[in-house]
């Protein structure tokens, strides 16, 4: 069905969303290179750190697209992509009004991802300092279960997205939308800074933001009105 | 708002409701999500709190172009003694210009300092990215010269005399990076088109010849927009001095390619060229890895120079010795020297002797002594000895860095060939956009869907990147070569002039002889008298009381502690009388000695020597030929030029009989004694109007009106007086030997030169039509045109090579060792 729409919102939602990594993650970045010496490598270890969190994702994404397969098989398809995909609109647009209103309406969701990092962040010791590649890999795939709404929003999409193998689509996109953001993240961070706090252009992400959950959103209706 | 704060991890608004803290080192901090609180407490625990503090500072380390105000830091005291050279109403310096690629930079580069007042000459040399920048210190701040370089877009290094240029190093590794991405992009591309083109031939499924053309474009990306960068920048300067270099024409025909290539594979029909691309930035890439390469062996002497001085010294203040920076050595510092030191300024020798091997110095392979009172220089290496200095000049003032600022002067000069090659390749690059648009629209008429892949190939192939490249690449190799034989080229020009050259006036004092008067004869004037090696050690005893100039002639025979004269009385205009062991002695003039036993005048020997008598109370004890001794190679590298067709001339100011014997021992024909500076000049005068080219030798201080006279000058030995020389060319060494293999080096760079631009010719004039007639595909074309740039880089590095045969040979081999051992 429509998840050929799904991609391009979850990649929208990553790059318009991913403006607060840069603040948030940035720091994981500087913090990780602080201890290797720089040169050659270092867009090899970024690279590493971006795939790893890909790896994350795409696991996020397949299990949150099987799950949502058993969900529409147990509540019939249409009812049950319904509901999924109405949840995922809902909260890129909760992501939207965040930015826009300064409203944090995802923080639930947030404080239950705070449960399982607090379980993996012990682990995060184990791959410091990231000296070689495999581990950047490894800190990447734990960067990627940092507690973060936007994340959540884009799992949400995926469980909507029919199954496992587009599950696992949808965070592609989304971790691609993110790439842009988080390849500046620890480059320049003093410009960006000013600029990603600017309250007109946090209004303007946020703006595009809930459009592109409209936009996730919007096959539903027709679906919706096919089912009444 | 009533918000505190905004988030302290990320900077981000705190956004209402119920507020999410973070427990930071004993404070609560205010967090906008939970996201950031855990990736606080997460550097928190990982000990990295340090990390908050660190980034509340402006990237200072990430802005690598300092603002205007960090230049002033160069006027400091300690940063011009280490980068700029002053005498009374000049300052000059040497800068390394990072991102400077062609001609048209360089342009760009002149007009913006020749605007500045107070700037009186700028030479750059954009195949070796160095200026050397005279401006007048009363009028203009060091600081201004860096700010005004530093608006127009480039990056200044100065560069001290001695230190290895921080833009060298930078360059070659992002030149490798960007490499290693285009042949590692490039590969992958080319294995796709393998691909495609086998899935011409057999079919290929749709989906999966859609799949591999976007492949292809995806691996394209990094090699146009990284690797290729150079050239783009390289073209939009040429653009914006309205000089256009090769590297024009390149970046048209990567992007026209890249372009069209992108559209085929977004619509899904027409060919791609990626390949092609992908090839012709690799190959042109490598092709510049390789000349930078070579430019930065021409460095290679300068750097092991640089690399001479030591960082630190040993100096004595009232018997207290401490170990300072060089920079805090300053003019009368007393220094101690131990063997195996390498001496941090130049200085007098005030105790103490040293055995200096100053091979980097003067491409001299053989240590040399230096006793007591003699000046020595930076850069000369200890072998053995022990002696106290006083420091005389530091910094920029050392010989060393005089030798580092000529080899600066001499890579920013470029002589007129280099000049005309410039000129000619810019107007080549209108030619060529020309030939590949009209190329482009006659194919349109003839066979449109040919058209594009045609113009492509034309503007490829036709790029004069091996023109451009034949004179610069050797001159650079001929001027490292050179240099490391002590042979130091002020101005290239003079390559092109030995080349023209039929008449070299020679200065007889200093230049074919030593300069310096020496013993050349002990006759032993009685029977019973000590053999002549004693008289000479008493003789040489008691001339160290002297100050006379031939006194200095003794000094090889002086054996400390063997004699010790007492009761030393000097009579000026006669000689010196003293005791030694028991013996009344007199050295000097025959009335003067005879006078002392009162017998009668010794005899003299031949002509145009200097006599000296020795005597004691009851007789004329000896007599001592003193004079100047000829060069120990004069004689072979005077033969040496005759044989290259060259007629040699002695000028001298000396008295007839002397010069007479220099030029019989040398074969030399032509001599002219007793000239005065003004008849020196008339006779080079003379020499032109009669139509010969000339080129001066001479000691490059007292004949300077002379040296510039001639076609060109060659100043020999001119020692600490090196800023002084006024020559084109400076030989460091002690042997005339240095002149012919610069004599023969530049025979080699004009028939290397004349290759280069030959090839150059043949290689656009045979490619030219074979693309405007269609036979070359794009990636013919690539590889056509990075081979030629390639092959005349590689005949350029062909120089470096020791000669076959000449004079300069078997020195150069030594001397070459010498260097390695200083250098490990």
């Amino acid at each position: 069905m429509s998840s050929d729409l799904l991609l391009p919102a979850a990649f929208l939602a990553g790059f318009f969303g991913g403006t607060h990594c840069i603040g948030m993650c940035g720091a994981i970045v500087i913090l990780f290179e602080q201890q290797v010496q720089p040169g050659l490598r270092q867009w090899l270890r970024r690279l590493s750190y971006n795939f790893g969190r890909l790896g994350f994702y795409v696991l996020l994404g397949t299990v949150a697209g099987a799950g949502g397969a058993v969900l529409t098989k147990v509540a019939g398809v249409n009812t049950g992509l319904l509901i999924l995909r109405f949840l995922a609109g809902f909260l890129v647009i909760a992501i939207g009004l965040n930015l826009l209103f300064n409203w944090s309406a995802t923080r639930f969701l947030e404080q239950a991802g705070a449960g399982v990092w607090r379980r993996l962040s012990p682990l995060a010791k184990h791959v410091l300092p990231v000296s070689t590649p495999a581990r950047a890999l490894a800190a990447g795939f734990l960067w990627g279960a940092l507690p973060c709404g936007l994340v959540y929003s884009a799992v949400a999409m995926a469980a909507s997205s029919g199954n496992a193998q587009n599950g696992a689509m949808v965070m592609l996109a989304f971790w691609l939308g993110t790439m842009p953001a988080l390849v500046l993240a620890g480059a320049s961070a003093e410009r960006l800074n000013r600029w990603r706090t600017n309250q007109a252009f946090r209004r303007f992400a946020g703006a595009l933001i809930i459009i592109v959950g409209l936009f996730a959103l919007m096959p539903m209706t027709k679906v919706f009105a096919s089912s009444i | 708002m009533d918000r505190p704060a905004d988030c302290y991890h990320c900077g981000e608004p705190v956004p209402d409701g119920p507020a999410i803290v973070a427990l930071l080192q004993g404070v609560d901090q205010p967090m906008c999500c939970v996201g950031c609180k855990a990736v606080a407490e997460f550097i928190q625990s990982s000990g990295l709190t340090a990390f908050y503090e660190h980034r509340d500072q402006p990237d200072a380390d990430l802005n690598l172009t300092p603002e205007a105000t960090d230049w002033q830091r160069f006027d400091s005291a300690d940063l011009l003694n280490r980068y700029v050279f002053a005498d009374d109403d000049h300052a000059e310096a040497t800068i390394d210009i990072g991102g400077m690629y062609c001609s048209a930079c360089v342009w760009l580069f002149d007009n913006a300092l020749e605007g500045l007042a107070g700037i009186d000459a700028v030479d750059v040399n954009p195949a070796t990215r160095r200026s050397v920048v005279r401006w007048q210190p009363d009028q203009l701040q060091f600081s201004e010269v860096l700010a005004a370089i530093a608006r127009v877009g480039f990056k200044p290094s100065p560069v001290a005399a001695g230190e290895i240029s921080a833009s060298t190093e930078d360059e070659y590794k992002v030149a490798l990076k960007r490499l290693i991405v285009a042949a590692a992009a490039g590969m992958q591309v080319m294995m796709f088109a393998v691909a495609l083109y086998a899935g011409d031939y057999f079919g290929i499924e749709g989906t999966i010849e859609k799949f591999l053309r976007t492949i292809s474009l995806l691996v394209t990306i990094p090699i146009v927009f990284y690797s290729a960068r150079p050239f783009f920048t390289g073209a939009w300067r040429g653009i914006r001095a309205r000089n256009p270099g090769m590297d024009l024409p390149v970046s048209i025909a990567i992007l026209v390619a890249f372009t069209a290539s992108t559209y085929a594979t977004w619509v899904n029909h027409g060919d791609i060229y990626f390949d092609s691309v992908a090839m012709f930035v690799f190959f042109l890439s490598a092709t510049r890895f390789l000349e930078m390469r070579a430019r930065h062996r021409a460095d290679d002497h300068a750097l092991a120079l640089a690399q001479l001085l030591p960082d630190t010294a040993i100096r004595v203040t009232d018997g207290e010795t401490e170990i300072v920076l060089l920079d805090q050595l300053r003019p009368g510092d007393t220094l101690s020297i131990r063997p195996g030191d390498v001496l941090p300024a130049d200085g007098r020798i005030i105790s103490g002797e040293l055995c200096l091997d100053e091979s980097m110095l003067t491409g001299e392979s053989m240590p040399v002594q230096h006793v007591s009172s003699t000046e020595v220089l930076a850069g000369a290496v200890v072998r053995r000895g022990n002696a106290m200095l006083t420091v005389s000049r530091t910094g920029a003032s050392t010989s060393l860095a005089e030798i580092g600022r000529m080899l600066d002067r001499a890579k920013a000069d470029r002589p007129p060939i280099a000049l005309l090659a410039d000129r000619i390749a810019s107007r080549f690059v209108v030619g060529v956009l020309a030939i590949a648009t009209s190329s482009a629209i006659a194919w349109y008429f003839i066979d449109p869907a040919r058209a594009f892949e045609v113009a492509l190939a034309t503007l490829v192939v036709t790029c004069p990147c091996a023109l451009a490249l034949a004179t610069p690449a050797a001159i650079a190799a001929a001027t490292a070569r050179l240099a490391k034989s002590g042979f130091l080229l002020v101005r290239s020009r003079i390559l092109e002039v030995f080349n023209l050259a039929d008449v070299i006036v020679l200065d007889k004092t200093g230049t074919l002889t030593e300069g310096r008067p020496v013993v050349l004869k002990t006759e032993v004037l009685t029977s019973d008298a000590p053999d002549s090696d004693e008289l000479l050690a008493i003789a040489a005893a008691i001339e160290t009381a002297s100050e006379h100039v031939l006194a200095r002639g003794f000094s090889l025979f002086y054996a400390p502690g063997k004699f010790s004269p007492k009761d030393v009385v000097v009579i000026p205009g006669h000689g010196v009388e003293a005791i030694v062991d028991g013996s009344r002695y007199r050295i000097g003039a025959a009335k003067f000695v005879a006078g002392l036993s009162r017998s009668e005048l010794p005899t003299t020997g031949e002509a145009g020597n200097t006599e000296v008598f020795l005597g004691d109370e009851r007789k004329v004890l000896a007599r001592f030929d003193v004079g100047d001794e000829l060069r120990a190679d004069a004689r072979t590298a005077i033969d040496a030029l005759k044989r290259s067709g060259f007629v040699p001339i002695i000028a001298s100011g000396d008295r007839e009989p002397a010069v007479r014997r220099v030029a019989n021992q040398l074969s030399i024909d032509s001599w002219h004694a007793g000239l005065s500076p003004a008849a020196k000049l008339d006779l080079i005068h003379e020499l032109r109007d009669q139509g010969r080219t000339v080129i001066m030798v001479g000691d490059g201080i007292n004949d300077a009106p002379v040296l510039a006279a001639a076609d060109a000058s060659i100043a020999l030995d001119a020692g600490t007086a090196l800023a002084r020389a006024s020559a084109d060319a400076v030989s460091l060494g002690r042997k005339l030997g240095s002149i012919v293999t610069a004599a023969d080096v530049a025979s080699r760079t004009r028939r290397i030169i004349r290759q280069n631009i030959a090839w150059a010719i043949v290689y656009n004039a045979t490619a030219v039509p074979l693309a405007v007639s269609g036979l070359l595909a794009p990636w013919m074309a690539a590889i056509g045109m990075s081979a030629s740039s390639l092959i005349v880089v590689v005949n350029a590095l062909r120089l470096h090579r020791a000669e076959p045969d000449g004079a300069g040979n078997t020195r150069q081999a030594g001397s070459q060792v010498i260097e390695r051992e200083a250098i490990s």
